[in-house]
């Protein structure tokens, strides 16, 4: 470090003065000699004052606006991936994705970036906190709190010229010019402070810990209700009882001549199997190959194709074979064959002897004679000992379900004469007797 | 403060000149836009009801402007505002207009329902209220009796409540006393309460009652938001009005102005706020008796008239006036002044006219959609002249500025950081 220069040792040039007028004036002289690094210090807000100085306007509107419109962008965005991408939820009948409801939050996180913005970014521009001044060290500076007015040009400016500077700041009514020392002390928080941060950090974990714990940690004690009000609710749940209504049940009936939304089946093709003009199948009987005879007549038109609103494609028959897979295969096996596990299961307890009736094969000529309406109405609301499966099984793979039966009737089964194997020689198909299912003791599950 | 007003204008200085001639033409207007509304009204032959109905969305667009004014005043107390003490005048002598008002309304609207002419309120008729269990429900506060009384009652308090306000201020010109202030503002709050209801209750009389089945709470706070927007942009053009006569000239400064201009967009928020509120409510409960009255206005033949609302009165004012340059230009603000006048007319023509084809009308209005004819601007002509009248009356020969307040000095120097 050098002495030499008396100008490195101050950190700046102090005027006061004792009225509003003489500051502006004395910040006008500043500004128009051209010094860039300086300051007024005022007890109060002085209108005009950032004109006096040259400020330019501040460009924190263009920063808000931009915020704000990024906060309008989020809350939008927020809304779409949690109601109509993320977890899709019908609420009041109204659209997925429904911006008169969304129109409350984007409100508000426009308010919320554009507050926060606002904020911080004042403090930003401002570079604040700024948590030591060279100035505060001056006895005389402590008034521009109170009743006096100052300006300071700092040494760092690039034209800083300590004379001139006091003879600028005296030009002006000054009440007193004096050189502000460089700050040589550490400008360090104080140690109450660091306290402070540190007990603060310490709570922030806190939530986080219980979280934690909450999640990986088992307790005997009963759930904490933070918000009773939310976790009892003085309302109904679907299928449970209420006296209010006469029937005793919380759930109303749809009034009569009503449908409910999405429940409207007037596609009788795709719903029931069944030409348009006919009636509704319901308690069908089962009449040699043909379902739903009544004197000698058939009652139904059954549909011999697929529906317009799922027609034969590629992607029908891989959804039918997935399909088919989960709901199907344990009873009539992989291939169609009436072997699923089940089947060879009873087989191995000998469950034929004591009357269960064994899956029958889809090869059959039977099953092949039947229409697709047919087989899409077996589906749903099973056959003989078969179960529906109209409650757990969607339409649309109802109908992807017949296709890949239809598949596989024309590629499995095939008998030692069919003109499908083109002269291949075929090993008589395998009958349940045949399949050795386990080697598993006979107790086993 | 630090840049001083030399000195105070003195009384003699401020008092509004020569203002009895364009008093005179305004009444003139007034006379013939009423009587050429009257004319074309019989002319149409279709029972007076475009008629009744043109009349309606002008008396409510000049009234709402009284009331936004009445408002305007009471709120600068209320509030012990000082940097409006320079353009108070202007609208305590806006409410002088309602003692003219007052007749029409009551000519219009009240007398009529005595005698069961239903030519703008369709239960006015009994025939049509009989049978509908809404509205015979209602009938024991829709009656013509209690009507009448109801409008005498609300233009008491209003005429009243101006009455005091300004009086106390024109006293307070000559005697300077300061107690005038404070006992203003004290009974501010009473006033303001009083305002509420009254103003409330006719919006529910007036307008939401058009639709007899159809009912809203919030419909008194949305007739309001729309009034007191387009109240200040009446203010700040009968202000600029007044400084092009040579009046207030250095007084109402640009800082006055942009005051005017933040209130008149924070209102266009206000009047979206309100506006978004009733219809979301309404829209998410989806009951039927509640969505009609909107459904024939966004779903059917309204329904560009309905987009227009949405973006003319909230998209482009907010977009607008949201910078202080705007605010800050007399001419600028000016144009925009005339734009919020446009689009309160706009928000009460789409409020009033399509009931015109409902119920008695015997249409659908979402079929039948906006009739336009001319007696919608002969009426605005017709009640604009009486407005622009009951103005000037109250304003000639008096002072334009409220010299005696104490916070006039204040007002002067106000500067917006």
């Amino acid at each position: 470090m050098s002495d030499s220069n008396p100008q490195e040792k101050i950190h700046g040039v102090v005027g006061y003065y004792t009225d509003v007028d003489s500051v502006m004036e004395a910040s006008r002289r500043v500004r128009d000699a051209g010094y860039k690094r300086w300051d007024s210090y005022t007890p109060f807000p002085v209108h005009g004052i950032d004109d006096a100085m040259g400020i330019k306007p501040t460009i924190l509107p263009w920063i808000v606006l931009c915020m704000g419109l990024t906060g309008l962008g989020a809350g939008l965005l927020l809304q779409w991936y949690t109601n109509a991408y993320d977890y899709v939820f019908l609420i009041s009948g109204k659209p997925d994705w429904s911006l008169p409801a969304n129109i409350p939050v984007t409100f508000e996180m426009v308010i919320a970036f554009s507050a926060f913005t606002t904020f911080f970014g004042m403090l930003a521009l401002n570079k604040l906190p700024h948590l030591s001044n060279p100035l505060h060290k001056l006895e005389r500076f402590k008034r521009v709190t109170n009743d006096r007015f100052a300006i300071c040009v700092e040494a760092a400016d690039a034209n800083f010229d300590a004379t001139r500077v006091r003879s600028i700041l005296s030009g002006a009514n000054a009440e007193a010019v004096e050189d502000c020392p460089v700050d040589t002390s550490r400008a360090a928080l104080p140690l109450w402070l660091h306290g402070v941060a540190a007990i603060a950090t310490c709570l922030t974990f806190i939530p986080l810990a219980t979280a934690f714990k909450g999640r990986f940690a088992t307790s005997e004690k009963p759930r904490l209700h933070v918000w009773p009000d939310m976790d009892w609710q003085r309302k109904r749940k679907t299928q449970t009882e209420w006296e209010m209504f006469p029937d005793g049940r919380a759930m109303r009936l749809p009034v009569e001549g009503t449908v409910a939304q999405g429940e409207l089946r007037d596609d009788f093709e795709f719903y029931y199997g069944v030409a348009q003009d006919s009636s509704v199948p319901a308690g069908v009987t089962y009449d040699s190959g043909t379902m739903g005879m009544k004197d000698g007549q058939a009652q139904y038109s059954w549909l011999a194709n697929y529906p317009s609103k799922a027609p034969a494609t590629a992607e029908l028959l891989e959804r039918g074979q997935q399909r088919y897979g989960i709901y199907c295969a344990v009873c009539h096996g992989d291939v169609g064959n009436g072997m699923g596990s089940v089947a060879l299961r009873a087989n191995e307890i000998n469950a034929l002897a004591t009357g269960w009736v064994q899956p029958k094969s889809l090869y059959s000529d039977n099953a092949k004679a039947y229409s697709n309406g047919e087989l899409y109405h077996i589906v749903t609301h099973g056959i003989s000992t078969m179960k529906g499966y109209g409650a757990q099984v969607k339409p649309a793979d109802r109908w992807a379900i017949v296709a890949y039966v239809r598949a596989l009737q024309k590629t499995q089964g095939l008998k030692p004469n069919d003109d499908r194997l083109d002269g291949i020689e075929l090993k008589p198909a395998p009958t349940i007797k045949d399949v050795r299912v386990s080697e598993a003791p006979s107790d086993a599950r | 403060m630090q840049h001083g007003i030399a000195q105070l204008p003195q009384r003699d200085q401020v008092i509004a000149r020569d203002l009895a001639k364009p008093a005179g033409v305004g009444l003139v207007v007034g006379a013939i836009g009423l009587g050429l509304t009257a004319v074309l009204g019989f002319a149409a032959k279709d029972h007076m009801l475009h008629f009744g109905h043109s009349m309606l969305v002008a008396i409510m667009f000049f009234l709402s402007i009284c009331l936004g004014a009445l408002f305007f005043t009471l709120l600068q107390h209320v509030t012990s505002a000082g940097w409006s003490v320079a353009v108070r005048r202007v609208a305590e002598a806006m409410t002088g207009a309602l003692m003219f008002l007052f007749p029409l309304v009551l000519g219009f609207i009240g007398i009529p329902v005595l005698f069961e002419m239903s030519y703008i309120y369709d239960w006015a008729d009994p025939k049509f209220a009989h049978g509908s269990e809404l509205i015979e429900g209602k009938l024991g506060y829709l009656n013509g009796v209690f009507l009448v009384v109801r409008i005498v009652l609300y233009f008491a308090i209003w005429i009243g409540v101006s009455r005091f306000f300004v009086g106390q201020s024109r006293a307070q010109d000559d005697d300077q006393d300061p107690a005038r202030t404070i006992k203003m503002q004290r009974r501010s709050g009473v006033a303001i309460i009083l305002f509420g209801l009254a103003t409330t209750f006719a919006a529910f009389d007036f307008m939401m009652s058009l639709n007899a089945e159809w009912f809203s709470t919030m419909y008194g706070v949305y007739i309001f938001a729309g009034a007191f927007w387009s109240s200040l942009a009446t203010l700040a053009l009968a202000t600029m009005w007044l400084e092009k006569r040579g009046q207030l000239q250095g007084v109402v400064t640009v800082e006055h102005y942009h005051d005017i201009g933040k209130l008149m967009f924070a209102f266009t928020f206000f009047w979206s706020y309100v506006a978004f509120s009733q219809i979301m409510l309404y829209w998410y409960a989806d009951i039927p008796e509640e969505t009609h009255w909107f459904h024939y206005r966004i779903w059917g033949a309204w329904n560009g008239f309905s987009i227009l609302l949405m973006v003319g009165h909230f998209i482009i004012p907010m977009l607008g006036l949201l910078s202080r340059h705007v605010k800050r230009r007399r001419n600028v603000l000016a144009a925009w002044c005339v734009y919020v006048l446009v689009f309160h007319f706009v928000d009460l023509y789409w409020n009033i006219m399509p009931e015109m084809a409902n119920g008695i009308g015997g249409g659908d209005p979402a079929v039948v959609g906006p009739a336009f004819s001319p007696m919608d601007l002969t009426a605005m002509l017709g009640v604009g002249g009486v407005f622009i009248f009951g103005f000037l009356k109250s304003l000639d020969g008096k002072p334009v500025l409220a010299i005696g307040d104490p916070r006039l000095p204040e007002s002067l120097a106000f500067e917006n950081v």
